[in-house]
């Protein structure tokens, strides 16, 4: 059953990409943190991700009432059990509120490019460790060890619950970052430092990224080369660090990257999705040449509609926003859900325009019209 | 008994080898591996 039910999820988000016309709406879930909220189990969100037992639970609970096709997070996104031992999850969690927000960090200097692209590995445990958790005891260091084992059997054990008992693909079967990434997102420079190197440092930044996209390119091609058959895209990425550039900066520092990650992608006639927090439509100049049938794209900010005309080759992935889900009434939801199947066309994968992380985002009402209505509907 | 390992980490290239061979449940390979994995995520955690 799990395996029928597989190839035919996978059949039809491949077909989505490929722009054929599906049986059904094809959905995703972009729902985060909220399914620990949601769930029955009660959890608070630091519980369940230190305990990876119950998480395995919530994950189970949630797709059992939500029946997504693929999820692009079960469980796995917060490194919980292994930054805590160490003495800080490295996220700001309010279990009261149900809110969790990661905070910018600078974790790196302005003079300390060439000593990172020399040593990547000394420079995290002689500089990174120390300026992001203080003091440390080898008992600790040991603990984070275990808890970063734990994590990647985990992860590998949900993906295969997934796959076999409940027929859903791993929406991805390799993740590769921009080098900038590294930069914006995961604290080296942060948000302010890293906007002002690209003005006063830009040669330092492109020296980073020289150091490290040849790795980022090896790992995309080597994926490309063996595709996860239980994988709807073979190649995953997440655009944040755009959201702080101008054309220009874009072309120079981040670009090149995706560019080389969608050439490989049809060199080796394979999928590739990126998420997409912030805008895309900005950047929709860069994006005009991809042949249609091999990336998607999970929009965030902008609207749909925009989006599919500027870039009609593209697949997309998103349409509720977290404003309608949270506060909206069933029917509205569904209403809204309708207008974007029947609008957007082929080429559309439904799912939700922010990650559904807060306890407002959504409510288990509306999620669950969406999804009858989208489970139900013949095309 | 007493823990041998509650000495605060050394955040040095000599703490880096006490802190992969404090890995004694690992075989000596991928405790190296991992320790080194873990110092470059650093930052994602």
């Amino acid at each position: 059953m799990g395996n029928e039910l597989l190839q035919e999820r996978l059949d039809l988000l491949k077909g989505a990409v490929r722009f054929e016309t599906p049986g059904r709406i094809p959905t995703s879930s972009n729902v985060w943190t909220w399914k620990i909220l949601d769930s029955d189990k009660k959890a608070k969100i630091m519980e369940a991700c230190l305990d990876l037992e119950l998480m395995e639970e919530i994950v189970r609970e949630f797709h059992e009432r939500y029946r997504f096709d693929m999820y692009e997070d079960l469980g796995t996104r917060n490194m919980f059990c292994v930054s805590d031992p160490l003495g800080d999850p490295g996220y700001v969690v309010n279990d009261e509120l149900g809110s969790i927000n990661a905070p910018d960090l600078c974790l790196m200097e302005d003079d300390e490019y060439d000593e990172i692209i020399a040593d990547p590995v000394m420079f995290g445990w002689t500089k990174v460790f120390p300026r992001k958790f203080g003091s440390f005891t080898y008992e600790q260091f040991r603990q984070a060890v275990k808890g970063f084992q734990r994590f990647g059997a985990y992860n590998v054990h949900i993906a295969k619950v997934f796959a076999e008992e409940y027929g859903v693909p791993r929406l991805k079967g390799s993740v590769h970052f921009s080098p900038v990434e590294d930069l914006f997102s995961w604290g080296l420079r942060g948000f302010k430092y890293f906007s002002r190197d690209m003005r006063r440092s830009a040669d330092k930044v492109d020296a980073f990224i020289d150091a490290n996209e040849p790795a980022m390119v090896a790992g995309a091609r080597a994926a490309l080369e063996t595709k996860d058959p239980s994988a709807v895209f073979d190649v995953y990425t997440v655009m944040l660090a755009h959201s702080c550039m101008n054309a220009k900066q874009f072309d120079r520092f981040y670009y090149r990257s995706m560019k080389k990650l969608i050439d490989l992608t049809v060199e080796y006639n394979g999928m590739a999705t990126f998420f997409c927090e912030d805008s895309f439509l900005r950047f929709k100049d860069f994006f005009q040449d991809v042949p249609k049938g091999y990336l998607d794209v999970t929009i965030e900010q902008d609207d749909l509609f925009q989006v599919r005309e500027a870039c009609p080759t593209i697949a997309l992935t998103g349409g509720l926003p977290s404003t309608l889900l949270g506060t909206g009434t069933p029917e509205e939801c569904v209403d809204f859900a309708k207008s974007l199947v029947e609008g957007l066309g082929n080429g559309f994968i439904l799912g939700q325009s922010k990650m559904i992380s807060f306890r407002k985002d959504c409510t288990r009402e509306n999620l669950l019209a969406v999804q009858e209505y989208a489970l139900n509907q013949k095309l | 008994m007493e823990n041998k390992y509650q000495e605060n980490v050394d955040f040095t290239p000599e703490g880096f080898k006490k802190a992969v061979e404090s890995l004694d449940f690992l075989p000596p390979e991928a405790a190296q591996k991992l320790a080194a994995a873990l110092a470059v995520a650093a930052k994602r955690l």
